[in-house]
């Protein structure tokens, strides 16, 4: 499906900690910028992780992605509107496959301007995900990251809780359907 | 749902600036920044592979005009460069053709034919023709690990010096990618 109008020069990815859309910037100003160096165990069975975007022009997802360290149990990413937590659209729970690769789910659908959160909910510690874990939840909650239980698969609304692990686990959606 | 007045630059910093690097919030400073530890780059780092290529995309918002390419030499110089431009089905733009490198930790550009960008994304590519111990070093930027290197969009070709055209991209599987840049000014 081709998804018009959206700026020919909106990138290819928009991530987790993309600085111009995220809360990135702003926590690398606050002296903690992110070393994604590896991956680690996700912080609790079934717990999301919400992080807040703000979109300033349409953008077309064409795919869903996470960076899977190792495999275990399934993952759910999802977009939720700001005001009133609605999802928007998830992937569904999703096996996790694969060893320190980015596992993709293709999508197609076009993302209005807005205000969001990305989320992402994993069913175990076992799996691991690239994260940021420099970041300490004093920082995280000031700028606006979330985090609920028992939310995988994620639910129709989230309500968001007041993070409690320092990990921001990288992931986003592109839009291109294949390849980078 | 409440829509948003755009109050993230619409013209990222890298064309307002007059130069787009790999470190421009319109390449792949946006996501590199929040996730370096320290935010320097390094000169240190032999070229992984000879003739190996990288290919660090960049959003242009609106048209500008590219009239030189530069790199920051690192503390070994010995091996051709070439620079270019690409589109995002790897057809080549314009290059600096293979050029000598010269200047130890220095900067050097290259003066290429003025060339005009429409809005879009494009990939800024670089090779060196020399690799391992003892190769020519250009400013490089370490990725922590390739997966996030990836995930930034960052590509890779072998066999790619001088820059092919059109190249073919794949994902990059080295945490390195090269510092360089593309002047919008007459004067770097």
């Amino acid at each position: 499906m081709r998804h018009d109008p959206y700026p020919i020069w909106a990138p290819l990815f928009l991530t987790s900690i993309s600085g111009r859309f995220t809360p990135g910037f702003a926590f690398s100003a606050m002296g903690t910028p992110g070393l994604i160096g590896g991956a680690s165990a996700w912080p609790a069975n079934n717990r999301a992780i919400y992080v807040p975007f703000a979109l300033p022009f349409p953008y077309p997802v064409k795919r869903a992605w996470w960076a899977i360290g190792t495999s275990s149990g399934s993952l759910d990413l999802g977009i939720f509107d700001a005001e009133t937590g609605v999802k928007l659209y998830s992937t569904g729970a999703t096996a996790a496959s694969g060893t320190n690769v980015n596992q993709y789910v293709t999508v197609d659908w076009l993302l209005q301007p807005g205000e969001y959160y990305f989320g992402l909910s994993c069913t175990t510690t076992g799996a691991t995900v690239q994260r940021n874990a420099q970041l300490t939840t004093t920082t995280m909650r000031q700028l606006g990251y979330l985090q609920e239980a028992s939310a995988n698969p994620l639910p129709g609304t989230m309500t968001g809780a007041a993070i409690a692990s320092s990990y921001l686990p990288l992931f986003g959606v592109t839009r291109t359907t294949t390849g980078y | 749902m409440r829509f948003i007045v755009p109050t993230i630059p619409t013209a990222p910093s890298g064309v307002m600036t007059g130069v787009i690097t790999t470190l421009s919030l319109n390449a792949i400073g946006d996501m590199i920044i929040p996730t370096a530890a320290t935010n320097t780059v390094s000169g240190g780092v032999n070229w992984p592979t000879a003739n190996r290529g990288y290919f660090i995309p960049f959003e242009v918002p609106s048209v500008v005009v590219v009239k030189q390419i530069f790199w920051f030499n690192g503390s070994v110089v010995n091996g051709n460069v070439d620079a270019g431009i690409f589109d995002l089905s790897g057809n080549l733009i314009v290059s600096t053709g293979a050029t000598l490198q010269s200047g130890v930790s220095a900067l050097q550009t290259v003066n290429i034919t003025d060339t005009a960008l429409t809005p879009g994304v494009y990939y800024m590519g670089m090779s060196l023709s020399t690799g391992g111990a003892g190769a020519g070093r250009i400013s490089n930027w370490q990725a922590p690990v390739v997966q996030v290197a990836v995930a930034f969009g960052v590509q890779q070709m072998s066999s790619a010096h001088p820059l092919p055209n059109p190249v073919t991209y794949a994902n990059i599987s080295d945490a390195y990618y090269p510092y360089l840049g593309l002047a919008l000014r007459a004067t770097v």
